[in-house]
């Protein structure tokens, strides 16, 4: 049975493994633009300028 | 079918796997290695000090190889060589190849993708327009 399934959609190995990177990579994205909000915060908490790189990573 | 000759049929589906389980340890390690430089950045900020301009620097440089696959900046020949050749190889294949209907649709397919991505490199070089950065 499994070899069967194999045989006829193997190929399907391709566009999933690239579908499941694409979400991994969203998601780690997501993680960091969090951080990256976070870090800003901390120096608006303090009543500070965020440094303008920091502000620069979050427009791409 | 037995093990083996499953094997025997995509013993070469071991490179293309390899090659995503090495990408995606690069991939998670490069996120791993920003989130440790973000960690840091905030250590800085927590104690009320500017942090120091090659870290943010860092995060910079390091975004193009993260989020657009992009590291090594490849030259116009490069890309020309490597197009021609995919187009050449997947054409012959879908062409020529015997390996079921389904694996020729997809050489047909690449092949005819690389062809187009080689046109597009021709232009690039031809015309010398740099390559996108977004």
């Amino acid at each position: 049975m499994f070899v069967t399934l194999f045989n006829h959609y193997w190929w399907l190995l391709f566009p999933l493994s690239f579908a499941i990177f694409s979400v991994m990579r969203a998601v780690l994205r997501d993680d960091e633009s969090r951080r990256i909000l976070s870090l800003i915060r901390s120096y608006t908490d303090q009543g500070k300028e965020p440094p303008a790189e920091l502000l620069a990573l979050l427009k791409r | 079918m037995t093990a083996t000759d499953l094997f025997n049929s995509y013993w070469w589906l071991i490179f293309p796997l390899f090659g995503m389980g090495m990408g995606l340890v690069a991939m998670l390690g490069h996120f791993r290695h920003r989130s440790e430089t973000l960690k840091l950045i905030k250590t800085y900020a927590d104690q009320g000090k500017e942090p120091p301009a090659a870290l943010l620097e860092a995060l910079r440089s390091d975004e193009d190889r993260v989020y657009n696959c992009r590291g090594r900046r490849r030259s116009h020949w490069t890309q020309i060589a490597v197009f021609g050749s995919l187009a050449v190889a997947f054409g012959y294949f879908g062409y020529y190849g015997e390996g079921g209907s389904v694996f020729i649709a997809l050489a047909l397919g690449f092949g005819m993708g690389s062809a187009i991505l080689l046109l597009i490199s021709i232009i690039r070089a031809l015309t010398g327009s740099s390559l996108p950065k977004e």
